[in-house]
């Protein structure tokens, strides 16, 4: 509100017509600050004198007149635009003055104002960077010297800052560039002439950016099949005006493959007529396999699906086949299923790179081994996938009997599972010797074992099953004193030492 | 669909998931068919096929993540009929085989007879 009322006061009421505007083609003045090196307080004062005459131009001097006096000066506050500078004084010189100007001031011109000033001075002292000269007898030619030099520093100064916003600038976009790992490139359509940076030619394996001198050149680097793709691409781009987007694969000269993500648009003159295309381009080798992982992983996924889904309704029907009463069916059906669950758990923690057979026992086994009732050693085994569920099923079904029927359904019993690694033939193949995993299951303790009439889903998985999968032995024994259950499996990539 | 008479034959189950496998030997010893196998591995699959002593296989197209097509090719080789069980879909077939029947897991027993029968050797 206080500034709306206050522009409202400071406008003229319309009509008013009384104040003179100044023309609009009136220069601004242009205000000075000079550091002037003078010992004599009377040319001082002429010099000052002097730089009034100059039209357009306000000038606020400061006089020092020792050397101390002149670097303080020059190193505190170094917002001069001028340095006027006497030739000789009593501890200090004009030429040293101008060195140390030139060392701390580049950009500030320097002028010589002196009583006698030999030509063999002059021509060093311009030599060392003096912007000129002026005799204090010939005072009158300081207004064009200083204006002259005013303007030309200006000039010279903005051209500086110019070139240094530009290479600052231009050292940005590298940096970003190189940042996002982009390379850059231009075509010149009438020469099929490129340039290349040097990311852009290590995206194709090249380690010079000569070697993609032409647009030729760049094509023998795409692999074959994707050259005519490319290549329409970047006649649509420059047809239609629209964006070149376009990946394709790479052959790098040491064979391996790779691939590139372009990106561009088309460069037209003042006709409008294309003159070239530039843009940037990226390798994507790393998205491009992420992609291809991702797209087998949801395969495998989808494998995995249904073949746990075959593996459930497997358990259902022989569990239905196996439970002697519709009744019974839930409870062995559920707690297979969880098994299978517990041991897909597991897996999955250990990114289903496979699992260790102590792991495996312990899936199972851990309550009762807790309470003493079931000792597990051996040396440490490692398990694929396949074999780990397997196994756990196994288990399963004969911690579950033990439980129902044998050594874990008394508070006596107890279960002895134990493994090694030892040097021993197949029985049954003529196969040379090799190292095998035997593992046992013992139990006892419990109460007196009384063989079943027929083979339930446990045996048939323990004896069918596991001797399939393992490729190895098993003998599941119900001896008297308690069930016995023996695995020798051969070591494989699938079952291996740790 | 009624079943035909399967006892005249001996199939071959190459399968490497034990469970399925042992489904797979109860569908068909249900219906009086013999089996052989299973054959767990690509390997195996190969020794048992150098056995013979059947006349028509199933064949799960991925073993232990080894592809099923050295199996498919020998058996195709051989004359004797087989029918793909996958849970990829058709798209997993090997190349060579595209033709073949496929039984999509997880399946009916019913599913099974009818691929044995309609496929059978002549």
């Amino acid at each position: 509100m206080a500034r709306l009322l206050h522009s409202a006061t400071a406008m003229p009421p319309p009509g008013f017509g009384g104040a003179k505007v100044p023309p609009a083609q009136d220069r601004a003045t242009v205000f000075c600050r000079v550091l002037l090196l003078e010992d004599n307080g009377m040319d001082a004062d002429l010099v000052r004198e002097h730089l009034l005459l100059i039209d357009d131009h306000e000038f606020e001097v400061r006089r020092v007149d020792t050397r101390k006096d002149f670097i303080d000066a020059v190193n505190a506050d170094g917002d001069f635009d001028l340095i006027l500078s006497d030739f000789d004084l009593p501890d200090f010189d004009g030429m040293s003055a101008l060195a140390i100007a030139r060392e701390r001031l580049p950009r500030v011109p320097f002028i010589f104002v002196s009583g006698m000033l030999g030509e063999e001075n002059a021509i060093e002292a311009l030599k060392k960077g003096a912007t000129d000269y002026v005799v204090k007898l010939r005072m009158e030619r300081l207004q064009v010297v200083v204006r002259r030099a005013l303007v030309e520093a200006r000039d010279r100064n903005e051209l500086a800052d110019k070139r240094q916003a530009l290479a600052e600038s231009e050292a940005r976009l590298r940096f970003a560039l190189e940042a996002g790992r982009l390379g850059s490139w231009e075509l010149t359509l009438a020469t099929g002439q490129m340039r290349v940076s040097q990311i852009c030619a290590a995206n194709l394996g090249l380690a010079d950016p000569a070697e993609l001198a032409t647009y030729d050149a760049l094509l023998r680097r795409v692999h074959p099949e994707d050259r005519e793709y490319q290549q329409a691409a970047v006649r649509q781009a420059v047809a239609s005006g629209s964006a070149l987007e376009v990946e394709y694969r790479t052959v790098w000269p040491d064979g391996s493959l790779h691939w590139v993500q372009i990106r561009g648009r088309a460069v037209y003159d003042r006709d409008g007529i294309a003159t070239g295309l530039a843009g940037v381009s990226l390798n994507i080798t790393d998205r491009k396999k992420a992609e291809e992982r991702q797209l087998l992983l949801l395969e495998e996924l989808n494998h995995r699906v249904k073949n746990t889904l075959a593996m459930v309704q497997s358990i259902a029907k022989q569990t239905l086949r196996a439970t002697p009463s519709v009744e019974a069916f839930p409870d062995a059906f559920q707690s297979r299923l969880r098994a299978l669950a517990q041991a897909h758990d597991l897996l999955t923690r250990r990114q289903w790179q496979g699992a260790s057979l102590s792991e495996i026992a312990a899936l199972t086994l851990e309550p009762h081994m807790e309470a003493g009732r079931v000792q597990v050693s051996g040396p440490g085994v490692t398990l694929t996938t396949g074999v780990a569920v397997s196994l756990h099923l196994a288990f399963h079904e004969l911690a579950t009997n033990a439980a129902k029927y044998g050594a874990l359904s008394t508070g006596s019993g107890r279960i002895d599972l134990n493994w090694n690694l030892v040097r021993q033939p197949l029985e049954s193949r003529n196969a040379p010797e090799r190292d095998a995993l035997v593992l046992h299951w013992r139990e006892s303790g419990g109460p007196p074992v009384v063989p079943p009439t027929r083979r339930g889903f446990g045996s048939r998985l323990i004896e069918r099953g596991l001797s399939h999968e393992l490729e190895g032995e098993v003998s599941l024994a119900f001896d008297a004193t308690g069930v016995q259950c023996r695995l020798v499996i051969p070591l494989s990539a699938r079952v291996s030492p740790q | 669909m009624t079943v035909e008479n399967l006892t005249d034959l001996t199939v071959l189950i190459v399968e490497d998931e034990p469970l399925i496998a042992m489904s797979i030997e109860d569908v068909l010893m249900d219906h009086g068919v013999t089996c052989v196998g299973p054959a767990g591995s690509v390997g195996a699959a190969l020794e048992m096929i150098k056995a013979g002593g059947f006349n028509i296989a199933l064949l799960d197209v991925n073993l232990r993540g080894e592809r099923v097509d050295a199996v498919a090719d020998r058996l195709a080789a051989e004359g004797i009929p087989f029918v793909f069980t996958t849970g990829h879909g058709a798209e997993g077939l090997p190349d060579a085989h595209r033709g073949r029947p496929v039984i999509a897991k997880p399946f009916r027993d019913i599913d099974i007879t009818n691929a044995l029968s309609r496929h059978r050797p002549s």
